[in-house]
């Protein structure tokens, strides 16, 4: 199917309309945002928690910069972790569980056993563990979430890739002695793609406020780069004071995770209209 | 007549088109009288037995009929017309017993919540004593115990028999049986087939029994009706229908039986299975004239343009067939 | 007596695999923990290092000995409750954790409740409609609980009652021993934790509960005259809650684990604030400690699941689920 077509089907109906126009209008805010705003960093103590007005349209926080681009800016970076996120951990996530899949029970069960594990720990909880251990660089955050994310993924793609395994075309290739490496390129990942594209889309939002929960919590983001989280949580810091920053960061966070999650289903509908739609 | 329902209409709507899946049914049953109505799948044989029950398909819609049931009068097209009848005058066996109990109930539960109904205030203990009479009725061993076991636990026939003490409980004027032996094992057919006989026996309520298989209509029916793509083409009872069938369609379906005791040739691919050649007809469309002609073996000219009233089978006033060659006589 | 050995054997089964996966997740931890690079006891203690202080853990984790030595000890520790002494505090750490356990466990026990309570209902009223525009509105509102994250509504519930209304109190878990006040503090957080899985639960209610009634045996007490009400409310969803509950397990691990957000808004003591402040403080033997704690509860409220939906559904039990 056409992307065209997709979006058209996705239109078709009304959450799928109001998740389209929610990512769009972050999307833009993200983007356009500090375009026309102030450098998200510029410090004006004479302007310190100003409220909503021409000069500042959402206020300024406790160092007078303003919010508006502060939050803009928390958002696109706070969207460009997430993407990166669901990539990696769809990616590796799809890899592993395919390699499960195909390579002999023996593997399949050592890898489905640590997928167990893994999962035995709240994700918020290990992330935690992982990243007070190892350390809160950009990257290496990307890595350490990435991790608690793969075994949803792996588990999709190696439920998928199972079906597959007693199809005829891929029995008589198997026959034919073509390289396994092969036969996963050729036919295991097209086929696991499907699925694979829907979970990570119906994950970004969750993703999104993995990320800000911990930003939050000060395991995420750290300065001088904001996040949504880090902005929630300087508005937290500085209730007492003023309430603008932290609505600011809170409703965006919320238009997010609620448009990418219509969006999501819409195309889990679009896509792959058997499943059933879980989180 | 205990039962009688006249002119009953059933259409189904799926996007956009309109499927007439009854047109015209009548059918008459007597007191402790079992009707077999015979059909192919596709014919619309459970469709008359919902429309009845008034548990049609969301999207299909009785356009005409009417039912008489234990003396009073019920307008089908109306939903829910008959409401007030399910388990009270009104009882049936399902197709599949594997599939309807609820599974995650006891068959004693099962049974008391017809009892409930039925005998509103009644205290539970006396309730759980007929429960377990109801099983012993229909020969299920030790109804003790399976009054606490989960569905589950019991094979399709015993399902089916827990299925048939739970429309013994209801004591109905009217007992629909839809398919009740085609999930189950040969073996096991006839059994069940016993029991129902014997549940009309011991309350004397008319059977409707709906079945595929003129194998056991000729062996427990007192009447026959036939239908073809939602069309009633003949009717009568089993033994003037299979001595004289009216309508070319029941001779065909008579010969497609394959009697235990004929005579087979010792090489296998000359023993002949008669068949009917043709599909039914498409459901959107009906075909002006006859519905069997096209499918026919002895059709002519205005089969294709007249529509067949129906016209009396040799002397007798009850069985009638729909056929031109009818006509005549 | 084969149906009582089926169900113990399920039950053995579960117990079995519910003990690899404690042992595997502290080995888990373990390797977590050692695989960070340069000296452990450093890690360990962080910025409070003295060459003491170095010595004492040392000795009480068998640093000096070889890994598998310290795998057994790790391992033969955790198995007794043994999880050392905290060096800040010289309190036993199995104290200090069983201290706040009880205000976690109240929070994610109401906050699910909670779920249940008002998440079921909604679910069944939408599926007695499917299509309608309550059905639909009833879609989006659940929608928009499920994705609002737990960090926004707990600061939009701390904003409406600690700047707006003052009805309810927005700090602490209560005065110790006045039940009236604890449970006043619980309401805020409880709902905090709650909003999500309120619209998660009611929408698994209503897709399970129109699964159900297009099942064949809802057919059957229709045709024998049930009510409607005692159909849905009481044969439909007994059978669509199957599935519901399988997933309570998970749900009771992932409000733990948002219960740290929650904690640390309504400055509530517990679990999650605990490693949240030890983490804060490097004070690793403690966190360690909460996540054998936290590991351990999950995996036990899986098996409880599993449990209660054999009472459910006899089949699973019987091993046709």
């Amino acid at each position: 199917m056409g992307s065209f077509a997709t979006l058209k089907r996705i239109c078709s109906e009304r959450d799928g309309r109001l998740g389209l126009v929610f990512t769009l209008v972050i999307l833009i805010f993200a983007i356009v945002g500090p375009l026309v705003s102030p450098d998200p960093n510029l410090i004006d103590v004479k302007a310190r928690f100003a409220p909503p007005g021409a000069a500042h349209l959402l206020g300024t926080d406790n160092l007078g910069r303003d919010l508006v681009a502060r939050t803009s800016a928390g958002t696109r970076y706070a969207l460009a972790l997430a993407a990166m996120i669901v990539v990696i951990s769809s990616v590796v996530g799809s890899l592993i569980g395919v390699v499960a899949a195909v390579a002999g029970p023996r593997i399949d069960r050592v890898i489905t056993g640590v997928f167990d594990i893994v999962n035995a720990f709240p994700p918020l909880i290990l992330a935690f563990a992982l990243i007070a251990l190892y350390g809160k660089g950009p990257i290496t955050f990307v890595l350490l979430v990435t991790v608690v994310f793969i075994p949803q993924f792996g588990r999709m793609a190696r439920a998928r890739a199972q079906s597959l395994r007693s199809l005829s075309f891929i029995e008589a290739e198997r026959m034919l002695a073509v390289h396994p490496a092969t036969i996963v390129a050729r036919h295991y990942l097209p086929n696991v793609a499907g699925p694979i594209i829907v979970l990570a889309s119906m994950n970004l939002p969750v993703v999104i406020a993995f990320e800000a929960s911990l930003s939050f919590l000060g395991f995420g983001v750290q300065p001088p780069k904001s996040s949504l989280g880090t902005l929630i949580k300087d508005g937290f810091v500085s209730i007492n004071q003023s309430w603008w920053p932290i609505i600011a960061a809170s409703l965006v966070l919320a238009i997010a995770t609620l448009g990418a999650t219509l969006l999501g289903e819409a195309l889990r509908r679009v896509i792959d209209p058997k499943t059933t739609g879980a989180r | 007549m205990a039962i009688s329902v006249r002119n009953l209409s059933v259409d189904y709507n799926l996007s956009h088109v309109t499927a007439h899946a009854l047109r015209d049914i009548s059918l008459e049953i007597g007191k402790g009288e079992i009707l077999g109505l015979v059909g192919e799948s596709g014919s619309g044989k459970s469709t008359v037995a919902f429309a009845l029950m008034g548990l049609l398909a969301n999207n299909a819609k009785v356009t005409s009929g009417t039912a008489t049931i234990g003396g009073r009068s019920y307008d089908l097209t109306r939903r829910d017309a008959t409401a007030p009848l399910r388990g009270r005058g009104m009882a049936m066996i399902f197709q599949d017993p594997m599939l309807s109990l609820n599974p995650v109930f006891t068959v004693g539960t099962q049974l008391c919540e017809v009892l409930r109904r039925r005998l509103p205030g009644g205290d539970r203990k006396a309730h759980v004593a007929m429960a377990e009479e109801a099983l012993a009725k229909v020969k299920l061993s030790d109804p003790k115990r399976r009054m606490g076991q989960y569905p589950h636990e019991l094979s399709g026939g015993m399902r089916q028999r827990v299925v048939i003490a739970m429309a013994l409980l209801s004591e109905p004027v009217l007992l629909i049986a839809d398919e009740p032996t085609t999930a189950l094992d040969v073996t096991v057919e006839a059994q069940i087939m016993r029991e129902i006989v014997s549940l009309r026996d011991r309350i004397g309520c008319a059977v409707l029994l709906i079945t595929h298989s003129l194998g056991l209509v000729t062996e427990y029916c007192d009447r026959i009706s036939v239908l073809y793509a939602g069309e009633r083409l003949e009717h009568g009872t089993v033994k003037q229908v299979q001595q004289q069938p009216g309508h070319p369609y029941t001779r065909m379906l008579f010969d497609c039986e394959v009697a235990i005791d004929r005579q087979r040739a010792v090489n296998v691919t000359e023993n002949r299975f008669t068949v009917i050649p043709g599909e039914l007809p498409d459901p959107f469309r009906r075909p002006s004239g006859c519905i069997f002609n096209g499918r026919c073996d002895v059709s002519f000219d205005a089969c294709a343009t007249t529509v067949p009233d129906e016209f009396a089978v040799g002397d007798a006033a009850d069985h009638g067939a729909r056929c031109l060659l009818l006509a005549g006589s | 007596m084969i149906k009582a050995q089926r169900t113990a054997a399920f039950i053995a089964s579960r117990l079995v695999s519910v003990v690899l996966t404690i042992a595997g997740a502290t080995l888990l931890l373990f390797l977590m923990m050692r695989l960070v690079p340069g000296d452990f006891a450093s890690v360990m203690l962080g910025p409070r290092a003295t060459p003491e202080l170095r010595v004492q853990i040392t000795q009480a984790m068998g640093l000096d000995r070889s890994i598998p030595e310290q795998l057994w000890l790790f391992f033969s520790r955790i198995a007794t409750g043994d999880f050392g002494v905290d060096v800040v505090s010289n309190r036993p750490i199995l104290d200090i954790v069983m201290d706040v356990i009880p205000n976690t466990l109240a929070l994610a026990f109401s906050a699910l409740a909670l779920a249940l309570l008002v998440g079921i209902p909604i679910g069944v009223i939408a599926a007695l409609k499917p299509g309608s525009w309550l059905d639909s509105g009833l879609a989006l509102l659940s929608i928009s609980f499920i994705t609002t994250p737990t960090l926004v509504v707990s600061v939009a519930l701390f904003l409406v009652f600690a700047i707006g209304l003052h009805w309810l109190p927005v700090a602490g878990a209560g005065e110790p021993g006045d039940t009236i006040d604890q449970l006043r503090h619980l309401i805020l957080p409880s709902v905090a934790l709650a909003l999500g899985w309120i619209g998660y639960i009611s929408r698994l209610v209503r897709a399970s509960l129109l699964d159900t009634l297009a099942e064949l045996h809802v057919r059957t007490l229709r045709a024998y005259g049930v009510s409607e009400y005692r159909i849905v409310g009481l044969y439909s969803l007994k059978l669509a809650l199957v599935p519901i509950v399988s997933i309570l397990g998970i749900g009771l691990g992932e409000l733990i684990g948002s219960s740290v957000v929650v904690e640390i808004i309504f400055a509530r003591p517990g679990i999650g604030s605990l490693i949240f402040n030890s983490i804060a403080q490097r004070n690793y033997p403690i966190v360690q400690a909460c996540v054998v704690f936290i590991v351990t509860f999950y995996i036990i409220a899986n098996l409880m699941v599993d449990m209660i939906n054999a009472l459910l559904d006899p089949r699973i039990a019987a091993g046709r689920g």
